[in-house]
């Protein structure tokens, strides 16, 4: 009889069709924000909007480059000495294509695409949202200023840069510390390793590495605004709008990653 | 021949008041008393789009307000010095950055070009260089309420607009600050002969001191 009850709780149309509109919802806010930002970009020529739009990319960028430098230092160290125990230190040319896949490809953009998910997005979300339930956005309004001009395109944009430029620092960080870690600790040769990475860097890792941080940066970008500005009007709704962007993204970050992985390299 | 009003209330009514008639002519000073702060919100909110009307028309400027696109509101509004009884400022600019947002916005006007027009406005209102450094550097959370009103009344009057509307300016203000504050706006006022002033004040003894030459009491 209970396990009647599981089942029919799982058939439940109101317990498929929630999550169901919930990301329709999602997706189709996402997609308008993203086409006014298309739209409305030149409003970066605004002195204003520009200063949001620098202090966006200090905010994302510049302030988090200790901590990604640590997870870089951290993750090269790491697969590297993962790699050169299960190869040896004799094989710098495997070492520099499994460094390349695991690191450019894949961990670059996504751990960077973390960090900055943990430190900016849940700041824009909160911001945003209390900034609404404030009333600042007609505050705003009532000078003339269109509120998706002056807070959204600035922050999307400045974002979006941010992360694809950490993205890059990371991989460099990650990739150079790997090597050096193996040259100090095994006797690598770091010079052979890097040689060998730079060989095997073709156009498409690099494009599609750059692709990754791009569509990452969007998806944390445009899903943070959205979160922070969906409040209705209680304070309560803001650590719900911020727990929500956070999860959101990493779900979305993800499911992109593996789309982005399986379109390019499968 | 008269001239258009600037301002124009057709039969406007809202939840806390009904059928509200006025025609303001460029030049007026308008006192709006409200025994009710309900009242007075929903009109503030009535006047800056904010709200929706439950029947009428507000005429800002010969623009039907609320047939008005988003867009065409921002152009309007341009020519609105709205002034919230909060001070309506952004959390997260300093009050310098909040003072010079839309003249920079708008206009593209440097900061620096400003900052004489900035520094007359509040030695008007009794600050001297030091005091004025200092309340510039601080974020809107760190402002007292006269201190934000302060902020939002040199911002609105930075875009020397056509019409400037000030949603209760002296509620919780001590007297002899209030009296200043009066004073710039009506010396404001006055450096245009078409401005249009309005304010909205409840029901207490200094609204009186308000030099208008109309004033409407709202009735519920």
């Amino acid at each position: 009889m209970r396990s009647l009850t599981n089942v029919a709780a799982l058939i439940n149309p109101e317990s498929l069709g929630r999550p169901l509109v919930a990301t329709f919802l999602y997706w189709r806010g996402f997609l308008a924000l993203l086409r006014y930002v298309i739209a409305h970009w030149r409003v970066l020529g605004l002195a204003p909007v520009r200063r949001v739009f620098q202090r966006q990319i200090y905010f994302t960028g510049v302030q988090a480059m200790g901590a990604v430098s640590m997870i870089a230092l951290i993750a090269g160290v790491v697969i590297t000495t993962q790699i050169t125990s299960l190869v040896g230190s004799a094989n710098p040319g495997v070492t520099a294509r499994i460094l390349l896949w695991t690191l450019v490809r894949e961990l670059g953009p996504l751990l960077s695409a973390i960090v900055i998910i943990a430190r900016s997005s849940a700041a824009t979300a909160s911001e945003l949202a209390s900034m609404r339930l404030r009333g600042e956005l007609d505050s705003l309004r009532r000078l003339g200023i269109e509120p998706l001009d002056y807070l959204i395109v600035p922050r999307i944009v400045g974002m979006t840069i941010a992360v694809v430029a950490v993205t890059f620092y990371f991989q460099i960080i990650a990739v150079v510390s790997g090597l050096g870690f193996a040259a100090f600790v095994r006797g690598f040769s770091f010079m052979r390793g890097l040689e060998n990475v730079v060989a095997l860097l073709d156009l498409t890792e690099v494009l599609v590495s750059l692709l990754k941080a791009l569509v990452f940066g969007l998806v944390i970008s445009v899903t943070s605004c959205l979160y922070g500005l969906r409040v209705e009007r209680s304070v309560t709704d803001i650590p719900r709008a911020v727990t929500r962007a956070v999860l959101q993204n990493v779900l979305t970050l993800f499911l992109l990653d593996a789309v982005i992985t399986y379109a390019f390299f499968v | 021949m008269s001239a258009a009003p600037t301002l124009q209330l057709d039969k406007l009514a809202a939840p806390s008041f009904g059928a509200l008639s006025c025609a303001i002519a460029p030049g007026e000073i308008v006192r709006f008393t409200c025994a009710v702060q309900e009242e007075r919100e929903q009109l503030w909110a009535l006047l800056t789009a904010s709200q929706l009307p439950r029947r009428g028309h507000v005429q800002l400027m010969g623009q039907n307000l609320f047939a008005l696109s988003v867009r065409e509101q921002l152009a309007l509004f341009q020519r609105v010095g709205a002034v919230p009884q909060d001070g309506g400022l952004v959390s997260n600019l300093k009050a310098w950055e909040n003072i010079v947002l839309p003249v920079g916005y708008h206009r593209g006007v440097d900061p620096s070009m400003v900052e004489d027009k900035v520094v007359a406005i509040f030695r008007e209102l009794g600050l001297d260089n030091n005091a004025m450094r200092g309340l510039m550097r601080r974020l809107p959370d760190q402002l007292s309420l006269l201190e934000r009103r302060w902020v939002a009344v040199a911002r609105a009057m930075l875009m020397e607009p056509d019409i400037m509307i000030y949603d209760a300016p002296f509620t919780g203000v001590e007297r002899e600050a209030a009296a200043r504050l009066l004073r710039l706006m009506i010396a404001f006022h006055r450096a245009r002969p078409e401005r249009v002033s309005v304010f909205l004040l409840p029901d207490e003894p200094f609204s009186e001191r308000v030099p208008a030459d109309t004033t409407i009491a709202l009735e519920s």
